[in-house]
């Protein structure tokens, strides 16, 4: 929590220079919120974010990068699993849980670029570790690895003042990756999202 | 470009940190039921079987037993009886060749470790005294490093093929199931979750019956 008040604290000091006419750079946090459609997991994430950095290449359009984090859990009460050939099976509840870190470079298009928002379309693309985890009784079953991901989306800038370097972001989108486990018998990891967060141009 | 680069460095450090500790309060403490079988096995050839009344016992911890035998040992062994009988299958003794053989094994692993709170140097020596005018004292803390112990139990059947060993020259396992999962300090308890575990078993195992 301390590194991320760091982050604030930093991007606020070196994003004083307000240009009305043009933005030229902004740094992001969010807050976001995860809704998975697969079978691994169903439950709704609240514990999720995403940090990102834009510059603007043209007034309306910019190319940048986020990192962001999800930590998806549910418990799955007790019940029977069978491999496929139906010769093994195994009863025990379980706590599943996957950690997402999607890292994408990202494209940004702005419909206009000036007023109290400003709406954007883009997506992300990149790579994706993903951590895929099983608790039962004392036990854990784990599996980890990276695959594609692309984070197609649409939000707005909400300006609080025209001189003010600080901005909220609300935006939404769909997080597809490829991260597949042999372990858990899932083929991807896929979820929509919606954030909220705050930003600081120069 | 050194924005970017230490803004990235702080971000990435920074998440993957954010992986949450998952809350396994609501698991149960039911033994794991885990069963695998032979794929050529046809259970409907066998007829007869045998299991011993005692258990092998398996353990780290300080003991010179080698099997369970008593209460628990019966109250276990007649739950496989029943449930073997209500298969349709027939308990013999062993002289008499039965078809299938039944053998139990329990393991037992103790484990143990410290907790030291604050102010212990995690069990470390070396830890400075303090010195002043009224003399040198060596640190006294009050709460006393913590010494945990947990057993990890699992309980294991086997069946064998007995009435086709001289032909397979081997003693060809059949089936297996497994119950796993952490022990309680209480044996009546243990012995509980075993009989729920073995009824768990065979009720996933319904290939099993004559």
């Amino acid at each position: 929590m301390k590194k991320l008040f760091f982050i604030i604290a930093f991007f606020s000091l070196t994003a004083t220079e307000a240009d009305a006419q043009r933005l030229h750079n902004l740094y992001g946090i969010s807050w976001e919120v995860g809704f998975p459609t697969g079978d691994f997991v169903t439950k709704p994430s609240l514990l999720g974010g995403k940090v990102e950095y834009r510059r603007f290449v043209k007034e309306n359009f910019s190319v940048g990068a986020t990192l962001g984090w999800n930590n998806f859990e549910e418990y799955v009460p007790r019940q029977t699993y069978e491999n496929e050939d139906q010769t093994s099976a195994i009863t025990t509840d379980n706590q599943r849980f996957v950690f997402s870190l999607p890292m994408t470079v990202d494209v940004f298009y702005y419909f206009g670029t000036h007023g109290k928002f400003v709406p954007y379309a883009g997506i992300g693309l990149g790579g994706q570790y993903a951590a895929y985890k099983t608790y039962y009784n004392i036990y854990v079953t784990d599996d980890k690895g990276w695959g594609f991901v692309a984070r197609p989306q649409i939000g707005t800038l909400i300006n609080m003042g025209v001189t003010n370097p600080t901005k909220f972001i609300l935006a939404a989108g769909y997080n597809y990756s490829t991260n597949k486990s042999t372990v858990f018998r899932t083929g991807n990891f896929q979820n929509f999202w919606l954030s909220l967060g705050v930003c600081f141009t120069n | 470009m050194k924005k970017i680069l230490l803004f990235g460095s702080v971000a990435l450090s920074a998440l993957f940190s954010c992986e949450k500790q998952p809350d396994t309060s609501r698991l149960s403490n039911a033994f794991v039921v885990s069963s695998t079988r032979s794929k050529e096995a046809d259970f409907s050839s066998y007829t007869t079987y045998f299991i011993s009344d005692t258990i092998a016992r398996v353990s780290n911890s300080a003991s010179n037993d080698t099997v369970i035998t008593g209460p628990a040992a019966q109250a276990i062994v007649g739950e496989i009886r029943n449930q073997m009988n209500a298969r349709g299958f027939r308990f013999v003794p062993r002289p008499t060749r039965p078809d299938l053989l039944l053998r139990t094994i329990a393991i037992r692993q103790v484990n143990t470790g410290v907790i030291y709170p604050p102010g212990w140097w995690w069990g470390y020596p070396g830890y400075p005294g303090f010195c002043d005018f009224w003399g040198c004292f060596p640190p006294f803390y009050p709460l006393p490093p913590q010494v945990y112990k947990y057993s990890v139990g699992d309980f294991i059947t086997e069946t064998f093929d007995l009435r086709n060993a001289p032909t397979n020259r081997n003693l060809q396992a059949i089936w297996l199931f497994q119950l796993s999962g952490v022990l309680s300090s209480t044996e009546s308890t243990n012995v509980t979750r075993t009989v729920d575990g073995i009824k768990q078993a065979f009720g996933q195992s319904p290939y099993v019956k004559k």
